[in-house]
């Protein structure tokens, strides 16, 4: 089940949708997701928060299971498979990487890497090795005997990298990898996941709340409402100013619609102009 | 994987202290309650033991030494004689006795023997000399440590004057102690000089003991059990009294032993749940986290034990000496029961945390 099958994406959604809860609480976390993420593409999906981008990514990952749709990964559909199957699955073909590093506080940056490698069945002292080696190659040579108390967040993120590359993962997925780091380390660690996609083909999803990571990624898409789309170029309806729609520095949403403004300024005006038009007190209804 | 379980419980310091402690504790009041039992035990018939004897032979419908009083004529024993395979019918003389030793009551199980017979005497002598004529007794080092008498000491039993001559060993029962004077002088003490509280029969070389057992049991109001058979029923003054209290205190013991474990394992693995669910999301089976559970418990069970097993000893050490008459023997087979019973409460006690693993979803690793 691990073979992976030459030619298809990484990783891909048909239809995929998942809802939280029943009757009027329910919640569509992800609505009708189609995605296709190619070999060595490194894709950014940013949103609001309460879009959706942990679920999509969760179920990406084989931790959750969609309440529609299909989820294919190296070719391999999860729909079919056990849970033992996906667990198995997780282990040899995805790598995770977490906001809060999710390492094991009682074993040093090596064993937390080790554990991995030894949980695909490699022996003591080639896991053992590998760990080492990963660690070197991402700067942590002389962290290896330090327990995760005693790293700073960056090193935290590259030993919770070098984990999620332990078993030479084909896809590795990364929920706001840089949200617990200053600026600097969060731009470190996303080139750091560029290198990793680009020189060793891997695939890498990274949902994001940070845009300041954007250039690093071959695609960005917006996850809102559960719904995935492009990024659309907007205007700001007062000035005509063109914005990024995730960069807008002001929004607004009146009546399901929603406007993007390049100031505070902007959108006072448009209120202002609005209510000129409307019966006074009723300023969002139309 | 393990290096996980004993990293964990390493890193808990204190919560590993607790488990250990407790485990400890129930393996110690264990391992004392068993010696315990295995001193007396063995010790309560060290004396019968000691007889040589095949065949007791008592009055009928009183077989042991402890519960009932058996009383035949010295008679019985030239009939026992005269039974083919029988070499050699001495007579046992002896009962539990009260007596006074400056104001205080204290009590001892008398035995008249024959020293020129060389049967039923003291078991080991370990001070002074046998007794040689009436007027002399031998005690035992628990006796004598418990009532200060010594060699050259005289106290009255029964209206006789009887002086020490010598103290013995391996004649202590924990409830009493047996003390040995001349049998004519027991005789005139206990009983009278035509009745003997039991026959100690010895069968000759490649004589059948069943056979001889029953020719004993036709005697009228006489009857006959082996050697062995005598040793069980004299056992059962303690399994009937102190065998269930050891029971139940062991049970007791087994069930606080396994509670802590559980508790302290449970505790740990809730808050390790994150930690369990990324291992779960990585790709680890339960199968995995099943393992580093009970490797948590066996070796928390393990390392009690050892603690316990050494509390044990240092704790009969000190209690022998400051209670003469405590006998504990430890058997290496009990210890190994024990050490099964540590295991087991081991793994009795990571079926709660395995139940609490099997319900973490993976997903929470991505919860803030
Ligand atoms: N297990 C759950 N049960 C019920 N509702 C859930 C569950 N997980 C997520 N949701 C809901 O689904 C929606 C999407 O949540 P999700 O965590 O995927 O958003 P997100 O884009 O990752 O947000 P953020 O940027 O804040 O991390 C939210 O409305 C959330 O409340
Ligand atoms: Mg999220």
């Amino acid at each position: 089940m691990d073979t992976k099958t030459i030619g298809s994406p990484a990783l891909s959604l048909q239809e995929v949708t998942k809802v939280f809860g029943q009757g009027p609480s329910a919640v569509r976390a992800v609505d009708a997701v189609d995605l296709e993420v190619s070999q060595g593409e490194v894709l950014l999906i940013q949103g609001p928060s309460g879009g959706g981008k942990t679920t999509l990514l969760t179920m990406a990952g084989g931790l959750l299971r969609p309440t529609q749709g299909d989820i294919s990964i190296t070719g391999v559909k999860l729909n079919g498979l056990s849970d033992k199957q996906v667990s198995h699955l997780r282990l040899m073909t995805i790598g995770f990487i977490f906001q809060s590093f999710n390492l094991l506080a009682a074993l040093t940056a090596q064993e937390n890497v080790e554990v991995v490698v030894r949980l695909a069945g490699a022996g003591k002292k080639e896991a053992r090795r590998t760990a080492a080696e990963l660690l070197a190659s991402l700067g942590l040579a002389r962290r290896l005997n330090h327990r995760p108390v005693n790293l700073s967040g960056g090193e935290k993120q590259r030993v919770s990298i070098a984990r999620a590359l332990a078993n030479n993962p084909a896809l590795i997925l990364a929920d706001e990898p840089t949200a617990n780091l200053d600026s600097a380390r969060g731009r470190e660690v996303m080139a750091l996941l560029r290198g990793i996609a680009k020189e060793q083909g891997r695939t890498v999803l990274c949902v994001s709340h940070d845009h300041r990571i954007r250039d690093i990624a071959d695609r960005v898409l917006w996850l809102e409402d559960g719904r995935l789309r492009q990024l659309q170029a907007v205007k700001d309806p007062v000035c005509g100013m063109s914005l990024d729609e995730s960069l807008a520095p002001v929004r607004l949403v009146l009546d399901r619609e929603t406007y993007y403004f390049c100031g505070v300024v902007c959108r006072a005006a448009f209120l202002e102009r609005r209510n000129a038009h409307e019966p006074a007190g009723v300023p969002s209804s139309s | 994987m393990s290096s996980i379980a004993l990293k964990n419980l390493w890193a808990e310091k204190t919560r590993f202290t607790i488990t250990v402690g407790g485990v400890a504790l129930a393996i110690t009041l264990i391992v004392v309650l068993i010696s315990l039992y295995q001193g007396w035990s063995t010790k309560i018939t060290a004396y019968i033991d000691a007889t040589g004897a095949d065949i007791w032979a008592s009055q009928k419908g009183s077989a042991d030494m402890f519960h009932g009083f058996s009383a035949m004529s010295s008679a019985t024993r030239d009939a026992i004689l005269r039974i083919p395979g029988v070499q050699r019918a001495q007579p046992f003389v002896g009962r539990q006795v009260a007596f006074d030793l400056s104001g205080k009551d204290v009590h001892t199980f008398l035995v008249g023997y024959d020293p020129a017979a060389g049967v039923g005497g003291p078991v080991r002598i370990v001070q002074g000399r046998g007794v040689t004529s009436p007027g002399e007794m031998v005690i035992d080092r628990v006796f004598a440590k418990n009532t200060g008498l010594g060699i050259g000491d005289t106290a009255a039993i029964l209206g006789h004057p009887l002086k020490v001559v010598g103290i013995a060993e391996g004649t202590n029962i924990f409830v009493y102690q047996y003390s040995f004077v001349d049998q004519g002088e027991a005789r005139d003490m206990l009983l009278s000089q035509t009745i003997d509280n039991y026959e100690i029969v010895k069968v000759a070389p490649g004589a059948d003991v069943q056979l001889v057992i029953s020719a004993i049991n036709v005697l009228p109001g006489v009857q006959a059990v082996s050697q062995d058979a005598f040793k069980e029923l004299n056992r059962s003054l303690i399994d009937d009294t102190f065998l269930p209290i050891i029971v139940v205190l062991a049970v007791i013991s087994l069930v606080v032993g396994t509670a802590v474990i559980a508790l302290t394992i449970f505790t740990s693995t809730i808050e390790k749940a994150r930690e369990y669910g990324v291992l779960k999301a990585v790709g680890a089976t339960n199968g995995r986290l099943y393992r580093i559970v009970l490797t948590q418990s066996l070796a928390s069970g393990l390392v009690g034990y050892a603690v316990g097993l050494l509390l044990a000893f240092g704790v009969m050490a000190l209690v022998e000496q400051a209670v003469p008459a405590f006998l504990t023997a430890t058997r290496l087979v009990d210890l190994a029961l024990v050490l099964a019973l540590a295991l087991g409460m081991a793994v009795v006690a990571s079926y709660m945390p395995v139940r609490r693993l099997i319900s973490i979803d993976p997903a929470i690793v991505f919860k803030q």
